[in-house]
C-alpha cells in the first residue's frame, strides 16, 4: 500500500460523463467514468465513490482533490477547480511528453489546444455557439440513422464515397440526413460524410492554433474510430488517441493536485 | 460609493429629460470619434447610444447581417420609440458599414435631423484640413439645431471641461492602479458610462467627489497572486460582464482600452486659439482608434498602453462584424507577442454564455501563469 500522502485525485464532470482518476505519484491507480445525469452534483460524488471503491480507498485517504471540466463548480469535496482545458494538456503532456497539441472533442464542445514546453496551454480555441462538431452532433446522427453511437465510427470506415455534408448546423444536417436516405445514399456513405465534415469543422477551427506533431485527440468521442481516420486525414499527419481518451481531463486534474502537495 | 453612476446610467432618460425642460436640445452620437466638446458647446446635451439588445424586429427588414449589433439595435431602438426623447443624431466616420448605415438611419429612425460627420481614416496635413471644413460643417448643423452660436470662447470652455474630466478619470485610473484600490474594473465601467449621458460639468462633479472621497481599502490586495489584464474593447455594454468575470478568476484589470476609457482620457485637447484645430488634431492623431492608418501607430499605441500597465495578456472584446477592430486583430497580435504578451479575442455575443465565458476567460488566465500548476 503506497503512501495515503501521495495519493490525489482529479474529477472532471463534462455534459455527457463525469470521470475520475485517482493518482498515487504517477501511476494511475484507479479511474471511472459515468453519465453524468441529471445532476451534477451527484455525479460528482458518485463517481468518486465508485473510484475509491475500486481500490477500497475513502475520501480520507486522498490529500488533494482538483475539479475540472463543466460541472467543476458544483463539486463541493474538491479542494481547487481548474479548466479542463488546462487538464488535457497536462494529461497528454504526463503521457507523451513530446505531444504539442490536443484535440478534445466532448460531448458539448470541442478544442484544440497547443501545449507549451512546461505542460501547460500554450494557446487554444473553443467551439463557439453550436453543437456542430461535438459529440452530441453525432449522437443526433446516429439516432436519425438509427444506429449506435458506437458503432457509427467503424461503419463509416466501409463508406467508398462519403456524401458531401453541406450542413454544419445539427438541425439543417438532420434534415439532409433524411434526404440523403430517402435518395438511397447508403449508411456507410452518409456516415462517412458526417465525420468528414465533422473533421473538417474541427480542423478549421483549430488551424487558428495550428497542428504541431504530435497531434493527441482525447474525449469521448476520440472512441470513435471513424472519426480519427477522417481527422488525420484532413490534419495531413498521424493522430495519437490514448488508451482511455475520456479520463484524460481527470488525469490532468488529479497531476496538477499532485504538484500542490 | 459607485451606485450613484450607475443609477443615473440606468436612467439616463430622466437625466436627459430634465435637460429638456430648460428649453434644451438632446443629440444622440454613435462614436468616440465625435468631437462632443462642439455639441456641448451649442448648449446641446450629447447623449452616447449604446447597445441595449433588444430582440430585432424592426430592422432585420432595413439591414443586413453583417452589420453590427450595435447599430442594428440603436436603429431598433429609434424605429420602437425609444429614442423619441433625442432632437438628433450624429454618426461619425468610424467603419465601412457606418458610412452605408448612415442612409438606412436616416430614411428609418425617424430623427427630426441627422448628420453624418466625415473623420478622415489618416492623420496627414491634407486629412486635418479636410476634416476641419468637415467640422465647420457640423459646427452649422449644430447652430441651425440649437438656435446657439458656437463662438470660440464657447468652444474653449466646453473644452477645458472635458479636459477636466479626461484628467479627473485618468486620477481614477490612478486611484485603481494601486494594489489596495477598493475601485473594481466594474466600477470604472459605471462611472464611463455614467459620463456618456450626463453633462459633462456634472460628471466632474461626481468625480471630483468621489476621488476626495476615496480611501483604500486593507482587505484588499490586488497584487496578490493576480494575472494582469488588459481589455481592448469597442463593446462597453458587454465589458462589464467580461470584467467581472476576470475579476472573479483572481484576475487584476490593469489597463483598459474602450472607445471610453483610457483611450478617451489618455491625452487632453490643446489649448489655444484655434479651438477646431485643436480638436481635429486630437480627434485624428491623438486617439489609437482601429481602423485608422497609418496602422502602425495604432498597433503601437494599443500594445503600448498594454506594455506600461505591465499586463500580462490582453483581451481583444469585439462586436461581430466589426471591421476595424477584425482587421487590426492579427497586427496587433504579432506586436503584443513581441513584446511577450499574450492575446485572446471574445467575441461580444458570447459574452451571454457565462459558464463558455468563463471556461476561456479562466483558460486563458492559467496561460499566463507561471507557476500555475
Amino acid at each position: 500500500m503506497a503512501l495515503k500522502s501521495k495519493i490525489v485525485a482529479g474529477i472532471d464532470i463534462g455534459a455527457a460523463t463525469a470521470k475520475a482518476v485517482i493518482l498515487n505519484e504517477s501511476k494511475i491507480i484507479a479511474s471511472h467514468v459515468i453519465p453524468t445525469g441529471e445532476s451534477v452534483k451527484k455525479a460528482a460524488e458518485s463517481v468518486m465513490k465508485q473510484t475509491l471503491d475500486k481500490e477500497g480507498l475513502s475520501m480520507n485517504d486522498i490529500s488533494y482533490k482538483i475539479a475540472t471540466g463543466y460541472g467543476r463548480r458544483a463539486v463541493s469535496f474538491a479542494d481547487e477547480v481548474i479548466t479542463e482545458i488546462s487538464c488535457h494538456a497536462k494529461g497528454v503532456n504526463m503521457l507523451m511528453p513530446d505531444a504539442q497539441t490536443v484535440i478534445d472533442i466532448g460531448g458539448q464542445d470541442s478544442k484544440v489546444i497547443e501545449i507549451s514546453k512546461d505542460g501547460n496551454i500554450g494557446n487554444f480555441v473553443m467551439n463557439d455557439k453550436c453543437a456542430a462538431g461535438t459529440g452530441r452532433f453525432l449522437e443526433v446522427m446516429a439516432r436519425v440513422l438509427d444506429s449506435n453511437i458506437n458503432e457509427i465510427g467503424s461503419i463509416s470506415l466501409n463508406g467508398n464515397e462519403p456524401c458531401q455534408i453541406s450542413n454544419t448546423c445539427t438541425v439543417f444536417a438532420e434534415s439532409e440526413m433524411v434526404t440523403l436516405r430517402a435518395e438511397g445514399e447508403t449508411r456507410e456513405n452518409i456516415f462517412a460524410g458526417i465525420h468528414s465534415a465533422m473533421a473538417h469543422r474541427v480542423v478549421i477551427m483549430g488551424n487558428t492554433v495550428g497542428f504541431k506533431k504530435s497531434v493527441v485527440f482525447t474525449g469521448g468521442v476520440a472512441r470513435n474510430i471513424g472519426m480519427k481516420k477522417f481527422l488525420q486525414e484532413r490534419v495531413g499527419m498521424e493522430i495519437f488517441v490514448p488508451e482511455k481518451p475520456q479520463i484524460i481531463g481527470a488525469l490532468g486534474a488529479a497531476i496538477v493536485a499532485r504538484n500542490k502537495i | 460609493m459607485f451606485s450613484e453612476f450607475k443609477k443615473v446610467f440606468n436612467n439616463r432618460d430622466n437625466v436627459a429629460a430634465e435637460w429638456k425642460k430648460s428649453g434644451n436640445k438632446v443629440l444622440g452620437y454613435f462614436s468616440a470619434l465625435t468631437p462632443e466638446e462642439m455639441i456641448y458647446a451649442a448648449g446641446i446635451l450629447p447623449v452616447q447610444l449604446f447597445t441595449t439588445n433588444l430582440p430585432l424586429t424592426e430592422t432585420k427588414t432595413c439591414l443586413p447581417d453583417f452589420i453590427c449589433t450595435h447599430l442594428k439595435d440603436c436603429l431598433e431602438q429609434a424605429m420602437t420609440g425609444k429614442l423619441d426623447y433625442l432632437d438628433g443624431s450624429v454618426l461619425a466616420h468610424a467603419c465601412e458599414a457606418s458610412r452605408g448605415f448612415y442612409g438606412v438611419w436616416k430614411l428609418n429612425s425617424g430623427m427630426p435631423q441627422s448628420h453624418f460627420l466625415q473623420v478622415p481614416a489618416t492623420s496627414k496635413k491634407t486629412s486635418r484640413d479636410f476634416f476641419i471644413s468637415e467640422l465647420k460643417i457640423f459646427k452649422s448643423f449644430l447652430e441651425e439645431m440649437s438656435g446657439n452660436e458656437i463662438t470660440d470662447d464657447r468652444l474653449i470652455h466646453s473644452i477645458e471641461v472635458y479636459n477636466e474630466n479626461r484628467n479627473l478619470m485618468k486620477k481614477l485610473y490612478e486611484l485603481r492602479s494601486f494594489s489596495d484600490s477598493s475601485i473594481s474594473g466594474s466600477d470604472i465601467i459605471d462611472i464611463i458610462k455614467a459620463g456618456l449621458v450626463l453633462p459633462k460639468d456634472e460628471h466632474n462633479r461626481m468625480l471630483e467627489n468621489i476621488i476626495s472621497n476615496y480611501h483604500e481599502n486593507p482587505d484588499i490586495d490586488n497584487d496578490q497572486g493576480d494575472v494582469y489584464i488588459c481589455v481592448v474593447s469597442n463593446a462597453i455594454e458587454e465589458a462589464d460582464t467580461v470584467i467581472e468575470v476576470i475579476e472573479k478568476c483572481g484576475g487584476h484589470v490593469v489597463m483598459d482600452n474602450f472607445s471610453y476609457g483610457m483611450r478617451y482620457c489618455w491625452d487632453t485637447v490643446e489649448s489655444g486659439p484655434d479651438p477646431l484645430g485643436s480638436l481635429a488634431t486630437h480627434y485624428l492623431e491623438k486617439i489609437p482608434f482601429p481602423g485608422k492608418f497609418p496602422m502602425a501607430k495604432i498597433v503601437d499605441s494599443l500594445t503600448g498602453m498594454a506594455e506600461e500597465s505591465d499586463a500580462d495578456g490582453m483581451i481583444w472584446l469585439v462586436e461581430k462584424y466589426c471591421d476595424p477592430y477584425m482587421f487590426s486583430y492579427p497586427a496587433v497580435e504579432i506586436k503584443a507577442k513581441e513584446k511577450g504578451i499574450k492575446m485572446m479575442s471574445i467575441e461580444a455575443e458570447e459574452v451571454g454564455n457565462i459558464p463558455r465565458l468563463q471556461i476561456k476567460v479562466e483558460a486563458f488566465m492559467e496561460s499566463l501563469m507561471d507557476e500555475i500548476i
